[in-house]
């Protein structure tokens, strides 16, 4: 057999997947986007009826401003975070597997049904997060019943999860040439300083594809908030995923909920599009002619 | 790392992802207007004289969903087993439990995916949404000489019925009513439980200056007692039997002010307190801390929730009651709310409707699966399943005192539509921007109505009413 079907064979699996579960579904919700359709009886034709009546719906667009408030907030925060914890981890530090482990583990986790439970009892009223702030004097905070306090959970359990991009920031750092930083030293830069012209410069390749994959998952997040939050107080943390969500499977308008996912989608791929033009000005390749 | 590799992997798995937001919701067209197709084709014996027995040799392996909290998911496990010891080499009952969350979601994608469980439990209102013609779950008829009807009074039984056709059967009757935590009224000093709302504010009271972030009453939804109050203003049931509203939007925005007051004065739960302490979706009250510790010392809730949210508190060692239906101010009607509590139905698809609907008549009407199943579902139904418990001393305590307060209280039966999740939602979100001062009562209850205009109109023309 031939190398090329021999490669073929060995991706099938991952190819019948890609073509089934996410191709298929794909197209099919663009169909569905001009119907009205309730999962139990027929779709039917309304052409952009659902479109429309999307950018005239509060709540769709109410969606759309939290989840861009949720995207701003915890994809900087995160990336910085992990970062900050891969430039720790990168020092020759005693048991740093075990560091690195237990600070990819929130990661795994995710926001799972346990995780929610253990979100609400830290920032429910009597929860250990009140009680920390009370030893300063401050709170206790409604946390859950306002939507500054919903938001920041939301926010604080997404940032918690910053070990897939730690693990990536890790590896970058160890690509940084030792010469380099040895040149820094003996020319007596700070670390601060060789920090930002050097480190950083060489890893903003780094930087960008964190920043690109981090601002596709905040802008369709769905199970932290949905598990932890719900909607909010004043649908604060009502993000456009939930509300997709709520459309299908609450409401059964599929219809509504598909044009929904492929406007979130356009969005999206916007967004992606104008990182990707603004590259050529701070992302420094290996490669580059520049 | 080069430009053009991490470009392009960068690209790629954006592209993923991006697209992997499509594919929640796409649905299976293909799947669709086949709900109506097939009833009473699925292998049933169309003689009606065989036993309930798979084909020689073949164990029937039948499926069986609920939803509940542990203590039910627990009773049914045990009449499953003992239903199994029983068929050991021709029947085999599977079960599949799942909590209050998300009913409606599972049950219909399960239900479009056509892989719904033999024998399902069906909230009323999916009877007319999934088989408006009659024809969206198996003919229960197919199988009255393996499931004793009679044992239902037969008014009853026809709210089981679609293009009359008995599609489902009904457990029970279900009655909204309040239910105290008497041993939290008991340590606050109070003896005598309020029977009005004068006295529950007057209760109140007391219960806030212990602990100023109490709410004597809680409930799943919010919507609950804006009907309940609107019921008794107007006599009415939220919609007529041909699916029309019967309150206006001066009604809708009396219910908003009243529970407001109510809420201010700590009676019933503020929409702050519950997104705080429940969260923000309509939910069951019985595993909630706040409700458990006695911060809610009472709800109001269906009868067939009062086993759990009793056995909560006895697990504290407090006790739950029923108490008297409180009426406002100009009533025109004392009581409360009805509806069939959950149904059983076979599904179209199964391979084993008679094995299925021996499997019901073990666990709704044979003595033995009846003690097994016990009061976890609430009020039963069924003349032999109701003898069977007063014999056997399960209708006793709480439970008991809900079988007395359904018997007499004074009921309007809710519409099957009633509890169409575009109604609770509207209600809910609107009633939160009133309370949070975003919206005026009488905006809020505009909102409301036009929301629950616009689904009504939406329903009537699915149901051609």
């Amino acid at each position: 057999m031939k190398n090329g079907k021999i490669g073929l064979l060995y991706i099938a699996p991952w190819l019948i997947g890609m073509v089934l579960l996410t191709i298929y579904p794909f197209v099919n919700a663009l169909f569905i986007s001009f119907t009205d359709y309730n999962l139990v009886r027929a779709p039917s034709f309304i052409g952009f009826a659902n479109y429309v009546k999307l950018f005239k719906d509060t709540d769709f667009l109410g969606t759309l401003a939290n989840t861009l408030k949720y995207t701003v907030f915890t994809v900087p925060l995160q990336l910085a975070f992990a970062l900050f914890i891969a430039f720790i981890l990168n020092f020759k530090l005693k048991a740093i597997s075990f560091y690195r482990t237990a600070y990819y583990v929130p990661s795994l986790l995710g926001g799972n049904v346990a995780v929610a439970v253990l979100w609400r009892f830290l920032f429910q009223q009597d929860g250990f997060i009140n009680r920390f702030i009370g030893i300063f004097g401050l709170g206790p905070v409604s946390w859950f019943s306002t939507p500054g306090g919903a938001m920041a959970v939301i926010v604080a359990l997404k940032v918690w999860q910053f070990g897939s991009a730690m693990l990536i920031f890790l590896a970058a750092l160890k690509d940084v040439p030792g010469e380099l930083y040895e040149a820094a030293s003996v020319d007596g830069s700070t670390k601060v300083r060789t920090f930002f012209t050097i480190t950083i410069p060489l890893i903003t390749p780094t930087i960008f594809f964190n920043l690109v994959m981090q601002l596709v998952n905040a802008f369709q997040e769905f199970n932290g908030p949905y598990l932890v939050t719900g909607k909010g107080p004043l649908q604060s943390t009502y993000l456009t995923s939930m509300f997709i969500y709520d459309n299908a499977f609450k409401f059964f308008n599929m219809g509504y909920a598909s044009a929904a996912s492929w406007v979130l989608f356009v969005i999206i791929v916007a967004v992606t599009l104008v990182l990707f033009a603004t590259q050529d000005r701070w992302v420094f390749y290996s490669d580059s002619k520049k | 790392m080069k430009k053009n590799q991490m470009k392009a992997t960068a690209i790629t798995l954006a592209a993923m992802l991006a697209a992997a937001s499509m594919t929640a919701c796409g649905g299976g067209a293909s799947g669709a207007g086949t709900a109506g197709a097939g009833a009473g084709a699925s292998g049933a014996p169309a003689d009606g004289t065989a036993a309930a027995a798979a084909p020689s040799g073949e164990v029937a392996q039948i499926s069986f969903s609920w939803w509940g909290n542990d203590d039910r998911h627990q009773a049914t496990q045990e009449a499953i087993d003992a239903f199994n010891a029983a068929h050991v080499g021709s029947i085999v009952v599977t079960g599949e439990p799942s909590g209050f969350g998300n009913l409606e979601e599972v049950f219909a994608t399960r239900y479009a995916g056509g892989t719904a469980a033999d024998v399902m439990t069906v909230n009323f209102p999916w009877v007319i949404q999934y088989s408006p013609n009659g024809e969206g779950f198996y003919d229960l008829d197919q199988v009255k000489d393996v499931f004793d009807f009679s044992q239902y009074d037969a008014g009853f039984l026809d709210s089981g019925k679609s293009g009359g056709i008995q599609t489902v059967i009904p457990y029970g009757q279900n009655t909204l009513g309040f239910y105290i935590n008497k041993s939290a009224y008991d340590r606050m000093g109070i003896t005598q439980l309020p029977k009005t709302f004068e006295e529950y504010k007057a209760a109140a009271q007391v219960f806030t200056a212990a602990d100023p972030n109490t709410y004597l009453i809680v409930s799943p939804t919010f919507r609950f007692a804006a009907v309940y109050y609107l019921q008794q203003k107007t006599g009415k049931g939220e919609f007529a039997d041909d699916l029309s509203m019967n309150y206006t939007v001066a009604d809708y925005q009396d219910a908003l002010t009243w529970y407001k007051d109510l809420a201010d004065a700590h009676v019933f739960c503020s929409r702050k307190d519950y997104i705080e302490n429940v969260g923000s979706e309509p939910v069951s009250i019985a595993q909630n801390a706040k409700y458990i510790n006695g911060g809610y010392p009472g709800v109001l809730e269906w009868t067939g929730g009062i086993a759990s949210n009793a056995a909560t508190l006895e697990e504290k060692g407090d006790e739950l009651v029923v108490a008297e239906l409180p009426v406002i101010d100009g009533a025109v009607f004392k009581g409360t709310m009805a509806k069939p509590s959950l149904t059983f139905a076979i599904s179209k698809d199964s391979k084993y409707p008679r094995q299925a609907a021996e499997f019901l008549q073990y666990i709704l009407n044979d003595p033995e699966g009846v003690k097994l199943m016990g009061t976890k579902r609430g009020m039963v139904a069924s003349k032999a399943a109701q003898a069977t418990l007063e014999a056997d001393g399960q209708i006793t305590g709480a439970v008991k005192q809900a079988y007395d307060f359904t018997a007499t209280a004074e009921v309007i039966n809710n519409s099957p539509i009633f509890e169409d999740a575009v109604f609770t939602n509207a209600y809910e979100q609107n009633y939160e921007k009133f309370e949070f001062g975003q919206l005026t009562a009488e905006k809020a209850a505009q909102a409301i109505y036009d929301a629950t205009a616009e689904q009504v109109a939406k329903l009537k023309a699915q149901y051609g009413k």
